[in-house]
């Protein structure tokens, strides 16, 4: 590796330079090389820079799996601006609340966005000052420009997460961020140009973009991307069986919904040199059924990562059997090259096998916050290391292992989500007092589901059939505003969630009551009534 | 146990989805847009109502709200 891109533009440039006819990546049946993919970028880039785009000015963009996401998230950095990818499902109401928590002035959606959808969407934003536009409103945009100078310090995207309270958070990562989180991972995974990239990881989501299609577009390596569908497991296996994919990753829930929808027997997937389980808790049941459903040994190996260090921290390290620990705690390895990891109770450091809030130092280390110094204040100690929110420990050769997460917060799907931002929805309607949402893990295939409950104002007063419509429109509305439904909501009586004196609600305390059935035999839950 | 209606589980799916008005032959994948995770959470809502464990492969033969009333009475008449 010889190669010291400053900024993803250099790559990009040197990319189509030295390998423009090379396929950058497919997508389904679409071939997309590396010499079309930078002059689209171009074009788009220019596109925005004639729209008026400022330097170091904040693009949302909300596109799913395909060229287009690539075409303006590069378009973006070459007009100097910085991207800040959403979930695309999402309604409306919450691109534009994270546009404006931005303060970006443009927004772009899919150019197959239905057109009274979109002739809505350009209204609604137009009202708020956003300027909503699709990529092939560019196609009689010239590729040719003069472009501003990049700098490597300078912010490539804005990557949001949801914390436990509040508005979600924009993690400022730079250019030299994400190239030495690509080179730590590159080293850590002994990753090659020979290698064969599968991934359905949603690219606007930092493991599916980074590790999945930066680190390939970085060694001109193969990448077949997929739509992100979690309906369907199927062509997932079937690309990695047809492209003998060598590496592909995804959250522990994927690979048990693809041990329980497809037959294993049918599948060849002996090409896998790694698939990584990241991004949520990982089963050491998974592990061993995933292997001897498929017949390999040691592909499957644990990581771990966060936004604020880029992505990734650690990984076990492939073809070498998994460590579990006597609680059954598969270990996520050794830090990646040049990633120190830290045990930490408050400034002090723990000595190994002790459990603390793990702690990290990296080049690749996010500056902070978006825009949010008071949070970025709280993600430091002063030696510098980074403080994850996640509770875990080293064991005595510096194997790092998750234990809890610190922070009150919801993984779905591999994706984190704020209770806050769902009940801060569901207390819109009058008829709610105050509600709570909390991610349960019963142990079954789903992983952690996300479960919603509703004090209801004199609630004994209301019909059952009242009580099913105001809980049928709780669920659409969550639907509207987040884009996903919840697994359970429950209504329930005034003073049925627990709180804080001061007012707070205690989901830890909740998600016990709930676990327990002590809400049900306390007679507090209204509807349904099961 | 409890009698089974269709009308009840309908508005276990109507609740599923946050929708009124869900029909006993709407196809849960293809007209109400269900990811396979949430074929489950009614599977288990269903499971806590009346006391019954589905099969895997009855899981499988799920596709309309119809298709698990089937399930479900039928595993009710055979305890």
């Amino acid at each position: 590796m010889s190669d010291r891109y400053h900024t993803l533009i250099e790559m990009l440039t040197d990319r189509n330079e030295k390998s423009g006819d090379a396929a950058a990546f497919t997508y389904l049946k679409e071939t997309v090389t590396f010499k079309q993919l930078w002059n689209l970028t171009n074009r788009f880039g220019h596109y925005l820079m004639k729209a008026g785009i400022q330097p170091e000015e904040r693009v949302v963009i909300a596109l799913p799996n395909g060229p287009e996401f690539f075409y303006a998230f590069y378009g973006v950095q070459r007009a100097g601006g910085v991207a800040v990818p959403v979930f695309p499902m999402e309604g409306a109401d919450r691109i534009i609340a994270i546009a404006k928590l931005c303060g970006a002035n443009v927004v772009v959606i899919p150019s197959n966005t239905p057109k009274a959808q979109l002739q809505h969407f350009k209204r609604q934003s137009l009202d708020v000052g956003l300027n909503v536009m699709t990529f092939l409103e560019s196609k009689n945009t010239s590729i040719e420009g003069t472009f501003p100078e990049v700098q490597s310090d300078q912010a490539a995207f804005l990557q949001y997460t949801s914390g436990s309270t509040g508005n979600p958070k924009g993690v400022i990562l730079t250019h030299n961020n994400l190239l030495t989180n690509m080179r730590q991972m590159i080293a850590g995974m002994e990753i090659t140009p020979n290698d064969v990239f599968v991934s359905w990881l949603p690219v606007f989501h930092d493991m599916g973009l980074i590790l999945k299609t930066m680190v390939p577009f970085y060694l001109a390596a193969r990448l077949h991307l997929l739509p992100t569908n979690l309906r369907d497991v199927k062509p997932w296996l079937d690309e990695i069986q047809n492209r003998k994919g060598t590496f592909t990753a995804a959250p522990d829930f994927a690979y048990r919904l693809a041990l329980r929808k497809t037959n294993p027997g049918d599948y060849d997937l002996s090409s896998l040199r790694v698939a990584l389980n990241a991004a949520e808790p990982v089963r050491e049941s998974t592990i061993r059924s995933f292997h001897k459903a498929f017949g390999l040994q040691n592909v499957m190996v644990a990581g771990y990562g966060l936004a604020e260090a880029t992505v990734g921290v650690s990984m076990w390290p492939p073809g070498t059997p998994n460590r579990v620990d006597s609680k059954g705690r598969v270990s996520v390895g050794p830090p990646f090259p040049q990633v120190k990891i830290a045990i930490k109770n408050g400034d002090q450091n723990l000595p190994p096998n002790k459990v603390g809030e793990i702690a990290i130092k990296s080049e690749a280390n996010s500056l902070g916050y978006f825009g949010n110094p008071k949070e970025t204040d709280k993600l430091f100690v002063d030696d510098g290391y980074l403080l994850s929110g996640d509770l875990g420990y080293l064991d005595e050769d510096g194997n790092l292992y998750f234990v809890s997460r610190k922070k009150n917060i919801i993984k779905r799907s591999g994706t984190t989500i704020s209770p806050s931002e769902i009940e801060s929805v569901v207390d819109k309607n009058p008829e709610v007092r105050y509600s709570a949402a909390i991610g349960v893990d019963t142990g079954r295939v789903e992983g952690e589901q996300i479960m919603v409950f509703a004090e209801i104002r004199n609630g004994e007063q209301f019909s059952q059939q009242a009580l099913h419509i105001l809980a049928v429109k709780i669920v659409g509305d969550i639907q509207d505003y987040m884009g996903f439904r919840p697994a359970r909501v429950f209504l329930i009586k005034p003073k049925g969630i627990p709180l804080t004196h001061n007012g707070k609600v205690q989901h830890v305390h909740l998600k016990e009551s709930y676990l327990h059935g002590i809400l049900r035999s306390e007679n507090s839950i209204l509807y349904p009534e099961f | 146990m409890d009698q089974i209606l269709l009308e009840d589980i309908l508005k276990l799916v109507e609740l599923q989805f946050g929708q009124l008005g869900i029909k006993a032959n709407d196809r849960l994948a293809e007209d109400l847009g269900a990811e396979s995770a949430e074929v489950m959470y009614i599977v288990a809502a269903v499971e806590d109502r009346y006391g019954v464990v589905l099969k895997e492969s009855e899981i499988a033969r799920i596709h309309t709200p119809k298709d698990l009333f089937d399930i479900v009475q039928q595993k009710t008449h055979d305890v």
